[in-house]
């Protein structure tokens, strides 16, 4: 496949053969070299030949080979041009994205209570596969609220304040949710895990700010140097994962009705004007609210562990939310394209939404500084915070990286763990890690993703985001 | 230089311990599975194996490879699936046995087939205790999926989102 080097940070993969539109893919040189060993790249290509693209099939620099689309992809589609909605655009964990709570600790406040926190933590927080509650479970017309109202739903419950909800993407609600639209088996599956992390890459982290890029920006977010920082990345659980294999199953069916031709039937869609597509956004919205939902009563059970630890109130510690952003979405967006503002379909597929400075989808508290954008790296590294631009507005219907990218496939990890006392080697660089299977974490070793920071340099340089602050690990919560 | 789904890493043996007729896809954010069959009915049933061993990481804790015992049945349940085609049958297969897995807190652990042909089956599915879960799995995908005839016998390839 051609591909050719636009600058120092961009890379077009030009239309050809079933390509509707080209592609384009940011990464550095080096990154790129180790994108072109998987299949990433052919996926890219696959999405541009969805009917209705428009624009171009983008690829993030975490991007790495998905399943359908690319895991770091973003596409839009024209619902006037015969645009598409597919449920592997969006992927099986709808609304998987992440949380960001700050307090008025310093690192050198919570060292010595490090392990107690971390256990605490993992006693209060449900982890690993499957994991739920037993004595916390939902009856179906509770989780049918949950799918309607999202995380206004757990605060109402007195799980969080309304200040969290003004710092959350679309006040942990997104429009449009259809509750009846949910199958009963996904219904089922919600019943006991919210609030609950799950297994995979999914974690919560406790850190601390230990660079910071723009002074002003970060006090505005609450992140100054040595801030104690806890990152939860997790989103809809089992529930979310029924709802895309019930739609998929629908898809693969309605894309041979409308007469689409899929390069990978994993990308199985259906018109965005059609009774299947308004079926599925019904139902991915409300998926989506419940991982708003679930991130929500998991943040604040995060602050109650530390309530416990320290002895006073969470509002005394300061544990404020910086921000919610989901990174596995499919939403109606309004973009330029081709001189022409238009209503469009916008997924992204582990990629973050990075609205610039004044616009009206950013919240109110930070409308001036444009969407905070959350970005986790590896378990052993860093992670960064940083801000949308009129760039990604621009050039990726504002939209940027989500995180570090897998550079290595679990077994290859596992390998490279095989021998290892990876605990030890966690507890010797500080990080404190608690985890319901250490196989999780063989998988999960920082050597199996790209180093975040290359990624965010990435972006930050071709201007579809802006560096905030850095922060690290101290302890990591696994499934 | 890109791999094509379904072929180890070069240079890598294949893992040991999967069930008779399976072996692992290396996949960079996912897990898959490569499995062959003397008949259609045993590539149905040893991707079910396949993927409990997933589920269950028994892949890896089984050095020696070979074949293991079968748990004993508990119980037993109908299934009777219909699908547009042969690859789309075998999802819908692994789907239902996975639901039921992740809900009910069982595992697969063998079936009769009383009808399979390219886009219906109905089967009697065996399922005893559940496993010791260390990998969860989101979904069966349909990416590069593949069953076809290979020789006397039969491939498949399915890549699970994890």
């Amino acid at each position: 496949m051609e591909v050719r080097q636009l600058d120092a940070y961009r890379w077009l993969i030009p239309r050809h053969g079933r390509m509707n539109v080209d592609g384009l893919v940011y990464a550095s040189e080096p990154m790129m070299a180790e994108i072109r060993s998987d299949q990433a790249l052919e996926q890219v290509a696959n999405v541009a030949a969805l009917p209705g693209i428009v624009g171009r099939s983008i690829g993030m620099p975490d991007i790495h080979w998905g399943y359908g689309f690319p895991i770091g992809g973003v596409a839009a589609f024209d619902p006037d041009l015969g645009g598409v909605v597919s449920p592997g655009g969006v992927g099986y964990d709808i609304n998987c994205g992440v949380r960001l709570l700050r307090s008025r600790l310093h690192i050198d406040d919570v060292r010595t209570r490090l392990t107690t926190l971390m256990d605490r933590l993992y006693e209060r927080v449900p982890a690993g596969v499957g994991k739920g509650y037993e004595h916390f479970t939902l009856s179906d017309a509770e989780v049918r609220a949950v799918l309607e109202q999202g995380a206004g739903w757990a605060v109402a419950q007195g799980y969080g304040t309304e200040a969290d909800l003004e710092h959350t993407e679309a006040r942990g609600a997104l429009d449009g949710a259809q509750p009846d639209r949910v199958g009963k088996r996904a219904v089922a599956r919600g019943r006991d895990q919210l609030g609950t992390v799950g297994s995979g890459n999914h974690f919560i982290e406790l850190g601390w700010v230990d660079e910071v890029y723009d002074d002003a920006a970060a006090q505005r977010l609450g992140l100054e140097q040595g801030t104690v920082t806890i990152f939860i990345h997790s989103g809809s659980r089992g529930l979310g994962y029924q709802v895309c294999d019930d739609f998929l199953q629908a898809m693969v069916r309605a894309a041979a009705e409308h007469g689409i031709e899929l390069p990978d039937r994993q990308l199985a869609c259906a018109p965005l004007d059609s009774e299947e597509a308004a079926s599925y956004m019904g139902a991915m919205a409300a998926a989506a609210n419940y991982a708003f939902a679930n991130r929500q009563m998991m943040g604040h059970r995060v602050r109650s562990v530390f309530e416990k630890v320290f002895g006073t109130s969470w509002q005394e510690l300061g544990i404020g939310l910086v921000y919610d952003v989901a990174h596995n979405i499919a939403k109606w967006e309004r973009h330029e394209v081709d001189g022409r503002e238009r209503r469009l379909c916008v997924h992204r597929k582990g990629a973050t939404r990075a609205f610039p400075p004044g616009h009206p989808e950013v919240t109110p508290a930070y409308r001036d500084l444009g969407q905070p954008v959350l970005i986790p790296g590896d378990m052993g590294r860093y992670s960064y915070v940083l801000l949308g631009t009129p760039g990604a507005y621009r050039e990726t219907f504002g939209s940027t990286c989500h995180g570090a990218g897998r550079r290595m496939s679990r077994r290859q990890a596992k390998k490279t763990a095989r021998g290892r006392d990876l605990r030890a080697e966690f507890e010797a660089q500080g990080i404190h890690v608690r985890a319901s299977s250490f196989g999780t974490v063989a998988e999960e070793i920082p050597e199996a993703y790209k180093d975040v920071a290359g990624v965010v340099d990435v972006v930050d340089r071709a201007g579809i985001g802006r560096k905030v602050v850095r922060m690290r690990p101290a302890g990591v919560l696994k499934g | 230089m890109s791999r094509s789904p379904g072929e180890p890493a070069p240079g890598e043996p294949e893992s040991a311990g999967w069930p008779e007729g399976t072996t692992g896809l290396d996949h960079t954010a996912d897990v898959g599975l490569v499995v062959r069959a003397p008949s259609l009915a045993d590539l149905f049933r040893r991707a079910a194996a396949g993927m409990m061993a997933l589920i269950g990481g028994s892949e890896e804790r089984s050095p020696s490879g070979g074949r293991r015992a079968a748990p004993v049945p508990r119980a037993s349940r109908r299934l009777e699936l219909d699908a547009p085609d042969l690859e789309a049958l075998l999802v819908a297969w692994l789907r239902e046995i996975l639901f039921a897995v992740q809900s009910d807190d069982v595992a697969y652990t063998g079936a009769d087939f009383d009808v399979l042909c390219d886009t219906r089956l109905a089967a009697r599915v065996a399922v005893g205790p559940a496993p010791q879960a260390v990998r969860e799995l989101k979904g069966v995908t349909y990416h590069a999926l593949t069953v076809r005839r290979e020789g006397d016998g039969w491939l498949a390839r399915v890549v699970f989102d994890v």
